[in-house]
Order: structure tokens, then C-alpha cells, then sequence
């Protein structure tokens, strides 16, 4: 564990990407606790005050500190894109797995349902379902899930069918083990490079997603912060309260360069077989 | 009455279909094997030789059902392989084990030493039972205990070799496949583990199928030799009459090569 952390902090891009993440992911799990302000509750006193050094982010149009918002919001935000990128990584890792593996009806079924989800632009099937569905925390989860996981079984399965024809894996046959038992032992544990840098770039991706169906009001619904919720809300004054799209946005990007660097990095990694 | 042979094969055949651009013309099969029969006795040691392409690794991948065969039969002490029921053939997998030239490719990268001998019989005894086991076959096969816990990437060739062989052993193996051992090892190594397989031999009564292109390290590990050409079988003997007295041109000039003749 430690060496592999060493052989991760060695990398450029990976070490970017954690230092970029590491406060990012602090706030989120532990700044509930330090946000000097209720993220919800209004002070119709205190609307549109510029950044100062009582409201570091300065306050939105109902008078809300943006920056107890945002860290909220990243609660949220990363919440989502998290859990979607679990599920979906989840699911993309299994059929991948199943699909290179079993090779025969299960590869067709699964290939032909890749492409047929392949064929549906992301960004406006989420927006769709988003649409028809109610709006909530795990439907959101779900439908970006859904849409998530066919880059990763793709992926999967092309290392599989390199896998099982490594010697290794016919020495285990030749071991008389089961199909079940050199899955789960000889051929997943090696995909696991694969499968990490998957996840940390579906993330970068996911962020951007749910931003985008929070600013056009299909994902976190207000009073409930999410970035793409306080960027929409910057749309309404641009010039005159810059501050809260251009922090809400800036946000969203440094997270996303964050989770691309560690991605890339790792992949650089994988690569060079180092993982 | 005598005991079946251990391995016997009959009228045994293997052709790969090769599948040209499809402006060059139709599938057609190459053939690797071409209709051999052969036997192994318990306890025996047969050398394959051969050049590159002429079989050997071929019926090694049959015997192991890694390669259906086109035609013909392989039988596995007097049962016929194809015949044999899930139960059955899971036994017959486990008595006859394969130790491959590139042994490094043969041991799964995030499995530690132990991991890799205990993992065909880890579910049949306990977890303290199994420790003592392995140590005990790393003994065997002259591996240091300290090297339990390290994983592929941290061994010498010669110690992977000797983690496939006590892998072998270690789910009772009476049969081994030895794809050009030799072939990755200096000198000093070749004589170490040449060394170790007799030794291994005599004491777990193993029977050895020895593929090799290189006469002269078979000649000091086989009982029978096997030449063969083309798929074809050109000439089988014991050592000594394949060296001193080979029928055929192409065991001459095998003989020859490897400089045992002249001498």
C-alpha cells in the first residue's frame, strides 16, 4: 500500500492531481463542520455583498453565504458523481469482465447492448430521463450511471481477452480451477489499473454532467446547493455579481483538471507497467 | 496384468486453420501434427527434440487440452481425456502440470510465492496447515523461505522456475511438461535445475515429457528420445543409441549440431 502510494506520488500528473484534490475533498467530507454560516437560511440584509473577509465568497441574492454553499455543494457535487462512477465502473468492470471472459452469447449480448447505448449522445439521454424521471439524489445517481458504464466494459473487455490468453491464466486452468475462481483471483485483480484510471476520469466527466443538468434545473433542486446549481444562479447578473459563476465555475474546473491529472497520471503509470 | 501406459497417444493429429488475406484465396489447415503415436511409461523421462515448428509444443498443449486435437486419441492412464467426466477430468488436470519456458509469464504478477504454490489446494486444508506445507515444498525445490511473501517481479528466472515446480508439486502432480526449461538459463542454472528435476524424479516418482531444440542438455535428464520433423516422428530411441548410433539423416545432423558426435 505504501510502496504503491510512493510508485502514485512519483508521477507528475498524479501528484498535481492530489494535491489539487486533497483540500477539494477535505472540504467536502469535513467542512460542514467549519462553514461559518447556514448554506440555506436567507439574510435578505446581507444580498449581493462582493467577497470580503466575513463572507469569503461573498453572499447570493437571497443573502447566502456562497462559500458555505459551495462546500455543501461539493458535498453534493462529488456525492453524485461519486456514486454514479461507483455504479457505473461497477457494472462496466462486471459485463467487461463477463464479456471477454465467457466470450460467446454473453460478449454478443453485452457488445451489442454497449453499442446501442453508445448510440444515444450522453449528455441529452441524461437530460431526457432527467426530464421525465422526478429529479432527486439517486435517480440522478442512477440515470448518469446508465449511460456511464459502456466506455468502461469496452475497455474491460479488450484487457480481458489480452489476460485470459496469458500463461499465467492457462497455468491456473491447467490447475484444475474454476472459470468462476480464475476470474475473480487471476484475471480481475489484474484489471484493476485499468479500472482505477477509469474511475477517477468518469468522475472529471460526471462533475461537469450533473453541473450541467443542475444549471439548466434537472439535477439538485434549490433551496439544496450543488455548484451547478450556484453557477446557474450567477447567470442572472453576470457582470454585476461575477463572483458567484466565475468562483462556482472555477471550482468545477480546478476539480475536474484535479480528477483528470490523477486519471492521466495513473494511466501513464499503467502503462509504463508500474501498477 | 501390466499397467496402461501413463500417456498414450494414438493416430494423434493437430492442424491450426490459417486464414489467409481474403484476396489470397480459402481457409485452409496447416497441419503441426501429422498422425503420430507415442507412449509414456510411469516413471519415464521422453524428450521431444526437434527444431522450431516441428510439433514438439504442439502435442504438449493437446496433452494438456489446450489445443483440441484434429484426429486421434490421448489417453491418460488408460482413460481417453475426451471421455472423462467433470470430476474426472478436474483430476486428471491436477496429475499432469505444465512448466513453461517463459516461467515468469506462468505466475500471476500480484500473487505473492505462497499465494502462487497454495492456490490449487488452498480450500482443502487449513490456513496453518497450509503455511507449513508450502514451506515445506519451498524447501523442496530449494527455494529460500524468505522469499514467501515476494512477489514474481522480485525473483531471479531460476527461483520462478522453482515456484512453477513446487506449484506442481504441491497439488500432487505425476506428470510434468517441461517446454524448453533449459532454453532462458545459463549454464550454472541449466545444471542446478537439472539437478533438481532428477532429484524430484526419484523422490516423488514423477514422469517427465522433456520439449527441447537442443539435444545435448536432454541427453543427461531423458530415458527415451523423440525426434521429430515436419510434425512427423523421425526416429525414436533410447539416449544411447540415438547418440551413437542415430538411423535417420536429421538425428545425424542433430547429433552433430550439438557436438556430442565428434566428441
Amino acid at each position: 500500500m505504501v510502496q504503491s502510494f510512493k510508485t502514485i506520488w512519483t508521477n507528475r500528473n498524479c501528484r498535481w492531481g492530489i494535491i489539487i484534490l486533497i483540500p477539494i475533498l477535505f472540504a467536502a467530507i469535513l467542512g460542514v463542520y467549519l462553514t461559518p454560516f447556514n448554506p440555506v437560511s436567507q439574510d435578505l440584509d446581507q444580498v449581493l455583498h462582493s467577497p470580503s473577509w466575513r463572507y469569503l465568497c461573498g453572499t447570493d441574492f437571497y443573502g447566502r453565504d456562497l462559500f458555505s454553499r459551495l462546500i455543501y455543494g461539493s458535498r453534493v457535487t462529488l456525492g453524485l458523481a461519486l456514486c454514479a462512477s461507483i455504479l457505473a465502473i461497477g457494472a462496466g468492470t462486471l459485463l467487461g469482465l463477463m464479456a471477454g471472459f465467457l466470450r460467446g452469447w454473453a460478449d454478443r449480448i453485452i457488445m451489442r447492448a454497449v453499442d446501442i447505448f453508445m448510440g444515444f449522445p450522453r449528455f441529452f439521454a441524461v437530460l431526457l430521463i432527467a426530464a421525465i424521471c422526478q429529479s432527486g439524489f439517486w435517480a440522478t445517481v442512477i440515470v448518469l450511471a446508465l449511460f456511464s458504464w459502456m466506455e468502461t466494459a469496452r475497455l474491460v473487455r479488450a484487457e480481458t481477452l489480452t489476460i485470459r490468453e496469458a500463461l499465467y491464466v492457462k497455468s491456473a486452468t491447467a490447475l484444475g480451477l474454476n472459470k468462476w475462481r480464475i476470474a475473480r483471483t487471476y484475471i480481475f485483480p489484474n484489471l484493476l489499473g485499468i479500472v482505477v484510471t477509469s474511475f477517477t476520469l468518469l468522475i472529471g466527466t460526471l462533475i461537469i454532467v450533473e453541473s450541467g443538468l443542475s444549471f439548466l434545473g434537472l439535477g439538485t433542486q434549490e433551496p439544496a446547493a450543488s455548484w451547478g446549481t450556484i453557477l446557474s444562479q450567477g447567470r442572472i447578473d453576470p457582470f454585476g455579481a461575477w463572483w458567484i459563476a466565475t468562483i462556482a465555475g472555477l471550482l468545477i474546473v480546478i476539480t475536474v483538471v484535479g480528477f483528470n491529472l490523477l486519471g492521466d497520471g495513473l494511466k501513464q503509470l499503467q502503462d509504463e507497467s508500474k501498477l | 496384468m501390466s499397467s496402461p501406459p501413463l500417456i498414450k497417444i494414438t493416430d494423434l493429429v493437430i492442424s491450426y486453420p490459417h486464414r489467409p488475406r481474403f484476396y489470397r484465396g480459402k481457409t485452409y489447415n496447416q497441419v503441426a501434427v501429422d498422425n503420430i503415436s507415442f507412449s509414456i511409461e510411469q516413471g519415464e523421462t521422453l524428450a521431444i527434440v526437434g527444431q522450431s515448428g516441428s510439433g514438439k509444443t504442439s502435442i504438449a498443449l493437446a496433452i494438456l487440452d489446450f489445443v483440441k486435437p484434429t484426429a486421434g486419441a490421448i489417453e491418460f492412464a488408460g482413460a481417453k481425456i475426451n471421455n472423462l467426466t467433470t470430476r474426472e477430468y478436474r483430476q486428471y488436470r491436477a496429475r499432469i502440470q505444465p512448466i513453461f519456458q517463459d516461467c515468469g509469464a506462468a505466475l500471476n504478477p500480484q500473487m505473492t510465492v505462497a499465494r502462487a504454490i497454495g492456490d490449487g489446494f488452498s480450500d482443502r486444508i487449513s490456513k496453518s496447515q497450509l503455511k507449513i506445507q508450502i514451506i515445506e515444498l519451498m524447501e523442496r525445490v530449494g527455494l529460500p523461505v524468505g522469499l514467501y511473501l515476494a512477489y514474481p517481479r522480485q525473483l531471479s528466472g531460476g527461483q520462478k522456475q522453482r515456484v512453477c515446480l513446487a506449484r506442481a508439486l504441491a497439488i500432487g502432480a505425476e506428470c510434468l511438461l517441461l517446454d524448453e526449461p533449459f532454453s532462458a538459463q545459463d549454464i550454472l542454472h541449466q545444471a542446478q535445475l537439472m539437478a533438481l528435476l532428477r532429484k524430484l524424479k526419484i523422490a516423488c516418482n514423477l514422469t517427465y515429457l522433456l520439449i527441447s531444440h537442443d539435444l545435448s542438455t536432454v541427453r543427461l535428464l531423458a530415458d527415451r528420445i523423440m525426434v521429430m520433423r515436419d510434425g512427423k516422428i523421425v526416429e525414436t530411441g533410447n539416449v544411447s543409441e540415438i547418440f551413437q548410433t542415430p538411423k535417420n539423416e536429421y538425428t545425424r545432423a542433430l547429433v552433430l549440431k550439438s557436438g556430442i558426435l565428434s566428441q
